[in-house]
């Protein structure tokens, strides 16, 4: 009877405490992260965006000329619905810099076909996705059939021993070591010099998305004969807005931006190469 | 009456000039050519006449497989009984042998003089690259998931293939169209009935001759409508192939073409040896059945007009015929010889891979050998066996086999005609003459 009593006791003081913590929540939640952070660029009038001043059509050109491209549609997009104005920082040379200069709070956000991985997502925020590729892999033919000897395509790839090459400081410099776990992994500056190793047969296989990789084909249609395409369907690039880490609300917002203005339907390679032919004429 | 009676003579010599012109080897050529014009510049024209084609394309397939079942069982229980008949055998694994080195040497031969795969011009190989992303969107060569499948699907090897020709059901086989495991069949009961007492058998060789016969007519009354029919194929195909594939491929069709010719025209001399008749003469028999190749791309398809041609018309042995014709069209397989050895060579050079004597020797012994197991496959399919050879060799085919369904329908039409025409000169030489 007595513990009983007592349980009781204790019970009717948990739910005290609960009441009092429940009361003060929303104000010591408000204190960590205030949320403020749209208030601030309202005021400031400007949304800074990141993008490295190498062009990656049509997704954005490079920092010469004026803007323009599926992101910096985006960007014009996202800034006007928060009635501000956007301003570009192309000084990022690499994805992962243009991702550096989020986390150090000198941009707000990052559209620039920026890939959602999980060392990016422990210094920065992700929107939802707004587009989804998949991995590719592009490899000389006459290489790739002595690497083969024999065997089929499906198994070299699956259990790939060879030289792949990625663009250093990219989501996949990153991919490459979990998904490719016996292969050795080459960092190139950029994705012209890879693309020249696999022509030359110094590379075994050059590891981006599907899109990078289709338009190369589109580009220059005589690569076809030289190089295989490989399509992984199984592993997705998803392409997502990167936003300072300390600013929710400004997260908050890019989900609202992409449900509402786009309906939150997610782009696809397709779609995003018939963009690339009507803007080259390709 | 007197009208009546003035009729039949007006009538005859009208249906006398149509045969002659409708089986005129002139009026062949002429209407492939007429083909290809409509299917360049009316292929809207050439598309709306296909069904018809099609239509009597099936009407010219209903009458392989019973003709087949009638004409090799009822050839192999006659020469069960009849002890000279292994001599036969013997000389069709000859023609195999000879046929096979002689496909490989002169297509060979061609490649290496016509550079088929030589393909230096920068502007011509974005063509070729533009032909193979051309299939709407542009799409990567291979597609797979990077975990392994649960249950990964293997190709069959050699052995799979070779072991599913026995047929489990036989009426399941015919029901489908399997012809090799039909003809399979039929061996193997024709040889069952030769061990049958002839009183017992005798029936059964009467109705099967009956049903031969049968086929034979059918086929004559075919084959008024076949010029027709393959001029509107021929401008289907060209409407649905277009010029580009068939310009970008032109050396390589050209050997296999090359070598096609060489193989007709060498059949029709040794046909005209033969029967002892003009050249002229054995190209006028050949007529029909060259049309019916074309027509159809089958070898299979064409055996009821080889053994009309070579039984009706040439007069050789019935019996011998009626099993050479069907077995000849599975072992000689001239048309897979020439694709294999001119497309690996093609694919070598469009890479520039050099190639040693020791090479050439492997292209040209494993070509004869791939080919006898593409018995009764599609044309798509005897393509794709390719692979096996550039997997030998080291080389890439992915990209090169999108050149070669291109060009298919020419290739394949090319193919059927130097395989139909090397069986029926081999079962020409082999077979004895009708004792008249």
């Amino acid at each position: 009877m007595s513990s009983g009593w007592s349980q009781r006791l204790v019970s009717r003081r948990n739910l005290l405490a609960g009441a009092v913590f429940a009361a003060a929540a929303p104000r010591a939640f408000a204190a960590i992260d205030r949320g403020d952070d749209v208030n601030e660029i309202v005021a400031r009038g400007n949304l800074r965006f990141a993008m490295p001043r190498f062009a990656t059509r049509p997704f954005f050109t490079d920092a010469t000329g004026d803007e323009s491209g599926l992101d910096v549609e985006m960007a014009h997009g996202l800034a006007a619905a928060l009635q501000v104005a956007p301003t570009f920082d192309r000084s990022a040379t690499t994805f992962d810099d243009a991702v550096a200069r989020l986390a150090a709070g000198e941009a707000d956000i990052a559209i620039c076909k920026l890939s959602r991985t999980l060392k990016r997502g422990r210094t920065i925020r992700y929107s939802q996705p707004y587009g989804v590729l998949h991995h590719g892999l592009i490899t000389n033919r006459v290489r790739f059939a002595h690497i083969a000897d024999g065997r089929p395509a499906d198994d070299v790839v699956r259990d790939f021993n060879g030289e792949i090459g990625v663009i250093a400081h990219s989501a996949f410099a990153e991919f490459a070591s979990t998904n490719f776990p016996n292969a050795s992994i080459r960092e190139f500056g950029d994705w012209s010099s890879m693309i020249d190793a696999v022509r030359d047969e110094t590379l075994d296989m050059a590891y981006r998305d599907d899109f990078e990789i289709k338009k190369l084909l589109v580009d220059d249609p005589s690569l076809t004969v030289v190089a295989r395409s490989i399509t992984l369907t199984d592993k997705t690039d998803t392409l997502a807005i990167g936003i300072r880490p300390d600013a929710s609300h400004l997260a908050a917002f890019a989900d609202l931006y992409l449900d509402l203005a786009r309906n939150g339907v997610s782009v696809k390679t397709d779609e995003i190469i018939a963009r690339y032919r009507a803007d080259t004429g390709a | 009456m007197a009208a009546i009676d003035s009729n039949p003579a007006s009538e005859f010599s009208l249906s006398g000039l149509l045969k002659r012109v409708l089986r005129s080897p002139l009026t062949t050529v002429l209407l492939i050519g007429l083909g290809i014009a409509c299917g360049l510049y009316f292929p809207d024209t050439a598309r709306a006449l296909t069904p018809l084609a099609h239509a009597y394309l099936n009407l010219l397939k209903m009458v392989v497989l019973p003709l087949l079942v009638a004409s090799v069982i009822f050839s192999i229980t006659s020469m069960m009984q009849d002890p000279q008949s292994v001599k036969y055998l013997g000389r069709v694994g000859i023609a195999v042998l000879v046929v096979s080195f002689v496909a490989v040497l002169l297509s060979g031969t061609l490649s290496l003089i016509l550079q088929p795969g030589e393909i230096g011009d920068p502007q011509s190989r974005i063509e070729l690259g533009k032909f193979i992303n051309s299939q709407g969107h542009v799409s990567t060569d291979l597609e797979l998931t990077l975990a392994s499948p649960t249950e990964a699907e293997r190709p069959k090897g050699l052995l799979s293939i070779i072991l599913n020709l026995v047929p489990s059901n036989v009426f399941g086989a015919l029901a489908n169209g399997e012809t090799i495991q039909v003809l399979l069949f039929c061996l193997v009961f024709g040889l069952a009935a030769g061990q049958v007492p002839k009183q017992s058998s005798l029936s059964l060789a009467q109705g099967l001759d009956a049903v031969y016969r049968a086929c034979i007519i059918l086929t004559n009354w075919f084959i008024w409508a076949l010029p027709f029919a393959t001029f509107i194929l021929i401008a289907d195909q060209t409407a649905s192939v277009g010029p580009e594939p068939i310009k970008l491929m032109a050396r390589f069709l050209m050997v296999v073409g090359l070598s096609t010719v060489f193989f007709v025209v060498a059949s029709s001399i040794i046909v005209a040896v033969r029967t002892g008749t003009s050249l002229w003469a054995a190209v006028k028999a050949y007529q029909p059945l060259i049309m019916v190749a074309i027509t159809t791309r089958s070898t299979v398809a064409s055996i009821p007009w080889m053994i009309e041609l070579l039984v009706e018309r040439l007069q050789f042995n019935q019996v011998v015929v009626e099993l050479l014709a069907p077995l000849q069209a599975a072992l000689l397989r001239t048309g897979p010889i020439l694709l294999y050895v001119t497309g690996t060579i093609f694919i070598a050079q469009l890479y520039g891979r050099p190639l040693s004597v020791a090479d050439f020797a492997l292209i040209g012994v494993s070509s004869a050998l791939l080919a006898l197991t593409t018995t009764g496959m599609a044309g798509l399919v005897i393509i794709s066996q390719m692979s096996i050879l550039c997997g030998y060799l080291k080389l890439p085919f992915e990209a090169a086999f999108a050149l070669f369904v291109a060009v298919d329908t020419v290739s394949n039409t090319f193919m059927t005609l130097a395989s139909v025409c090397t069986v029926t000169a081999s079962t020409a030489v082999i077979a004895p003459r009708q004792a008249v």
